[in-house]
């Protein structure tokens, strides 16, 4: 077998076609990667080995069943899996385990795809207001590229696995951040979908008008074929949207707009050279820019209530049961038995908010696209409180994760050997213009293929 | 990590404003944070920490001045919020 970690589904697939690579062979490939080198990484937490293999040995048994057929992944541990532990990265659900896969995981099962692992993640996807990497049962979870920094969160496991190459392309969940997040400090490509656009079905709530799933993998490309399998409607989530998915965009290139950035009161020079570097390689292919605003409006509150009145009524069971305080960091235990205290009268506030919000649509009058940085600067330190550490990040203040809006994370630089990312933001189901704008930028960059040392040797 | 001001974001903002006023109302606030904390810890199985409940105070006092603060953005009288009950003759929605 000579087929690199770092492969694209596409390419695996076409070996799996030719008869070059077995789907057991990029199993135990992968598994063997999982136990060395993302284990070092605190990144998994819990490996499926007997069940990959034997999804392998059906995959070789039938061959060309779709695109995804053999591929090996993994999944962030707050989806359902049968039989498989699902801890949500909480001590104090150590022995969960569900009795059916989460909807996406059965897609991908039928798609003839191969689970390998869970991967770790922030304990409860971090809606008590995490102050630690630590806060996660395995530890805290280490970038891909230096294992003194943070992996980022809360889909912690999923960005820094893609990124050593330790499983084909893996799952996260975003209620505010969670998948653009760990894609920009590991330098992975994820795709955060429009709210709706997959099923939610079998995935730990933290917030049911917020949570979205979606791929985390090391291409535009690969994202886009993860997407379409996961993505459509089901009978046991009634926000999954009928729209068809679509990622083949037409036409004119999409006109790009620009936020006014905040790089020089930032102090991140090295970031906006990675910006002006990505709007340079756009521009030649086409790609018209415009300068942008949202109105002004509170979105960052209105999501920090909602977050906190749906997560502390979603796990109020555990908030006041035996278990709680066994959660790893202690501002998630202040934070999630403070949320108990949101009143009515604020959140729905907040929803009615939202439909104010709905103003900032007006915004894709001018523009198709909004390209920003995830954030200014890159992974910060994982042993050190966030407090004391998440300085000068910015990220986006805008209202996509509001409004539901899609956004995909790349890798655009790094700074001291480190990853940066950006993003491109779009309208509500318009995925097929983040999918075509950062496939087009990979197609002439090589960002993306660029892999931690460690993962090479 | 949310892309948002935290609760600890906006706790240090309240702080420094409490800590610039000195005004006699924040002993009050403080007063009622402990009896809040303490009357919510009889209400978890277990006790929380000493640690627990200071973080708890300051995490109460976050959720007080967001509350206090997004009455800065009025919305209009009677403006509906962004969800909508559909009535279902099923037993569970989206079946």
């Amino acid at each position: 077998m000579s087929i690199s970690p770092f492969s694209s589904i596409r390419q695996m697939s076409k070996a799996l076609a030719d008869r070059k690579v077995s789907s057991v062979e990029l199993t135990q490939m992968y598994l063997g990667r999982l136990k060395t080198i993302a284990k070092g990484h605190n990144a998994v937490a819990e490996l499926t080995e007997s069940l990959a293999l034997e999804q392998a040995r059906k995959a070789d048994a039938s061959p060309g069943k779709s695109v995804l057929n053999g591929i090996p992944f993994g999944v962030k541990d707050l989806l359902a899996t049968k039989g498989i532990p699902t801890r949500w990265g909480s001590p104090g659900h150590a022995d969960q385990m569900f009795d059916y896969n989460a909807t996406i995981v059965q897609k991908l099962e039928d798609a003839g795809a191969v689970l390998l692992a869970k991967l770790e993640m922030i304990e409860l996807a971090g809606g008590g207001n995490y102050n630690v990497a630590n806060a996660s049962r395995m530890g805290p979870c280490l970038s891909a590229w230096d294992k003194t920094l943070w992996a980022g969160g809360s889909s912690s496991g999923s960005g820094a696995s893609t990124a050593l190459g330790c499983v084909g392309f893996s799952l996260g969940s975003e209620t505010s951040g969670s998948i653009v997040c760990p894609s920009a400090f590991n330098g992975c490509t994820g795709f955060r979908p429009t709210y709706g656009r997959v099923s939610r079905h079998g995935a730990m709530a933290l917030c049911w008008t917020l949570d979205k799933l979606g791929p985390i993998c090391r291409s535009a490309e690969d994202c886009g074929i993860v997407l379409d399998a996961i993505a459509g409607p089901d009978p046991n989530d009634g926000s999954a949207m009928r729209e068809k998915l679509n990622l083949r965009s037409r036409g004119p290139k999409p006109k790009i707009g620009l936020v006014k950035e905040k790089f020089k009161d930032s102090k991140a020079e090295v970031c906006e050279k990675a910006y002006q570097n990505v709007l340079d390689v756009l521009r030649k292919q086409g790609y018209e820019t415009v300068e942008v605003a949202y109105p002004d409006l509170p979105y960052s509150p209105a999501i920090d209530i909602i977050v906190n009145a749906e997560g502390a009524s979603a796990h109020e069971h555990f908030i006041r049961g035996e278990r709680f305080q066994m959660l790893q960091d202690i501002n998630q235990v202040a934070g999630f038995a403070a949320a108990l205290e949101v009143k009515a009268v604020d959140y729905l506030w907040a929803m009615r908010l939202r439909s104010e919000a709905l103003k900032a649509n007006a915004v894709w009058d001018k523009c198709d696209c909004i390209f920003t940085p995830a954030f200014y600067h890159k992974a910060i330190p994982a042993d050190q409180p966030f407090d004391k550490t998440w300085v000068n990040m910015g990220g986006d203040e805008g209202p996509s994760n509001l409004l539901g809006w899609p956004a995909m994370a790349f890798p655009i630089g790094f700074e001291d050997g480190a990853p940066i990312g950006g993003q491109i933001i779009a309208p509500a189901m318009r995925e097929d213009v983040c999918f075509r704008v950062v496939r087009d930028f990979q197609r002439k960059s090589d960002f993306h293929e660029k892999h931690p040392a460690e993962a090479l040797s | 990590m949310p892309n948002r001001p935290s609760r600890r974001d906006v706790l240090t903002a309240a702080s420094v404003g409490l800590a610039a006023m000195a005004v006699p109302g924040v002993a009050a606030a403080r007063s009622s944070q402990v009896s809040t904390v303490n009357a919510m810890d009889k209400e978890f199985a277990k006790p929380l920490s000493e640690d627990a409940k200071k973080l708890l105070a300051e995490s109460l006092k976050g959720i007080e001045t967001a509350s206090t603060d997004r009455l800065k953005t009025k919305l209009p009288e009677n403006s509906e919020p962004c969800f909508t009950y559909f009535p279902s003759s099923r037993e569970v929605r989206g079946k």
